[in-house]
């Protein structure tokens, strides 16, 4: 089994990444590769976690610790502390030179450097001494569980490269990177960068004008966001400007109206929504330039799964590749996992109505319920909350709050209490945006908090 | 007060709420995404004023160009409120 290093060399791949101060070819990038994997020899076989700085930097540790650790896990900074403190934690900073600065890492890569140089002159392209592996690392990638906690899923290089492809079109595109790739998503636009050899633009402006006039500056042509995301940019009025081949959406349910607004901005690029589950590591692409998906594709399946919708109207998908085994209790004897997708099947098209677990998608940022409630219950009180999602048109939707408060206690002193406490504990995302002051909360039968009610 | 009124001052109401620091002043040519209030902002600034004025323009007009001014934005609540009483 090819690794990373492999793979691209199997493809030939010449990708670029457009970093903030410098470019980088995928050679280059290989050659500070194989200087860290030779600084990290010792964790041959071992797991470790790759924490994101940019791009560039993410690049150079995939390439050098795919097929040489035995788990992988891709992370930002906070999350990497929800690892255990036995796993060592690598940050690769290309833009940092202190970075290489260390006594035992700066001699290393820069020898090996030097050495992989004289290497490239002499046989004009870099080669690796882990090219072919015999270690088939396992990728891990977080997503928030029901408590805010993340939950790490495995997946292999495989899996994660099964919808990846190449071709000559597909190498002439330019990227922009509006996710990091510690998501899956984010993955997903690197790995199809590295592997169609493609160019990425990974600019680092909070900006968003500033991010288009970049994007303009460097011949952007193929974008991929959230829904959300995409309709920001469509506020900047700025987005004509950019030459777009290629129009991803993805992280977020696709509605017909956004659809229409860029076809009819971008007449000739090719518009595709991207389903994927993060747990499932599995996608399917729409590329029909309407919401949801074909019905016929239940019966037909896509190209890497077979799908079926539940008598709970869940959409459930079976991959070809085998899934991580925390998803047991999810998976039904025929091999079918439950997405906790709510669909709805509407003529000969399959729509996406929103998540059974009643997480909430706050323009692409996954937020749980009962995350938020455990800080709104924590307030003197407060009796009963329930936290959901309003539809919203700019960001999907918002998160509001339902609270029952002890009887004879004051309203406005206790909603106080709890902007407060949600301001220190939660995300801005996260924070509910209404807290409406409700009589009683209907519970099931079974005590729990009834999440399946109409809220307008 | 007039829509514009409702529209400056529920962003202000919202710059509070989400902590965004609102530029001042809003003029009809202060481009939304230059105005202080992120996406979040946006988004709440929308939820609050379909509380008010009982219209969303955003899902329930087509509208075809989304707004960039201060001024484009109260025009989309404008044509929504004259849709809406006709």
């Amino acid at each position: 089994m090819n690794n990373l290093v492999g793979l691209l060399g199997e493809h030939g791949a010449n990708a670029n990444i457009v970093g903030a101060v410098e470019t980088y070819t995928v050679h280059q990038l290989m050659v500070y590769a194989n200087a860290y994997r030779q600084t990290y020899s010792h964790l041959s076989k071992q797991p470790a976690a790759l924490i994101y700085t940019n791009a560039a930097s993410f690049v150079v540790g995939m390439l050098a610790f795919d097929g040489h650790c035995s788990r992988l896990y891709l992370c930002s900074a906070v999350l990497a502390k929800d690892l255990d403190a036995s796993i060592t934690r690598i940050t690769i900073d290309l833009a940092d030179a202190s970075a290489t600065k260390s006594p035992n890492t700066e001699s290393v890569v820069q020898s090996s450097i030097d050495e992989d140089q004289k290497q490239e002159r002499l046989s004009g392209r870099v080669t690796t001494d882990s090219q072919c592996s015999n270690v088939v690392t396992q990728w891990y990638l977080a997503t928030s569980g029901t408590t805010g906690k993340p939950k790490w899923f495995a997946h292999t290089l495989a899996s994660l490269t099964r919808n990846s492809k190449a071709s000559l079109t597909l190498g002439d595109l330019c990227w922009a990177n509006l996710y990091q790739a510690y998501r899956y998503a984010g993955l997903q636009v690197l790995l199809q960068v590295l592997i169609s050899g493609a160019t990425l633009v990974d600019d680092d402006s909070d900006d968003l004008l500033l991010k288009i006039q970049c994007w303009v500056n460097t011949n952007v042509n193929a974008i991929s966001a959230t829904p959300s995301m995409w309709r920001q940019m469509l506020m900047s009025n700025h987005l004509h400007n950019v030459p777009l081949q290629r129009i991803t959406l993805g992280g977020e349910i696709v509605d017909q109206p956004l659809l229409d607004k860029l076809a009819k901005l971008h007449p000739t690029a090719s518009i595709a929504h991207i389903y994927a589950s993060t747990e499932a590591g599995v996608g399917f692409v729409v590329k029909d330039q309407l919401a949801g998906f074909p019905a016929s594709w239940l019966q037909q399946g896509v190209s890497n799964a077979q799908l079926a919708v539940d008598e709970k109207q869940h959409l459930r998908i079976k991959p070809k590749h085998e899934l991580d085994a925390q998803l047991d209790t999810l998976i039904d004897d025929k091999g079918y996992l439950d997405t906790q997708d709510i669909v709805r099947l509407e003529g000969d098209r399959v729509i996406f109505l929103g998540r059974a677990s009643g997480v909430i998608n706050v323009g692409g940022n996954k937020v749980p319920p009962e995350k938020v409630e455990s800080v709104i219950l924590s307030v003197e009180g407060v009796s009963q909350a329930k936290v959901y999602g309003q539809p919203n048109s700019v960001l999907g939707n918002l998160v509001v709050a339902d609270i029952v408060i002890e009887p004879n206690l004051e309203w406005v002193n206790i909603s106080q209490t709890i902007r407060s406490q949600c301001k220190l504990f939660l995300q801005r995302f996260e924070i509910p945006v209404k807290l409406r002051k409700i009589d009683s909360l209907v519970m099931s039968p079974t005590g729990k908090l009834n999440r399946s009610d109409d809220h307008v | 007060m007039n829509i514009e009124q409702t529209v400056k001052r529920a962003m202000h109401d919202v710059a509070e709420l989400s902590d965004c620091q609102l530029i001042e002043p809003i003029k009809s040519d202060t481009l939304l995404l230059q105005s202080g209030l992120d996406s979040l902002g946006y988004a709440m600034l929308v939820a609050q004023l379909e509380e008010e004025l009982g219209i969303d323009p955003f899902t329930e007009l087509a509208i075809t160009v989304y707004p960039a001014t201060f001024a484009e934005f109260v025009a989309v609540y404008a044509k929504g409120l004259e849709q809406q009483s006709q």
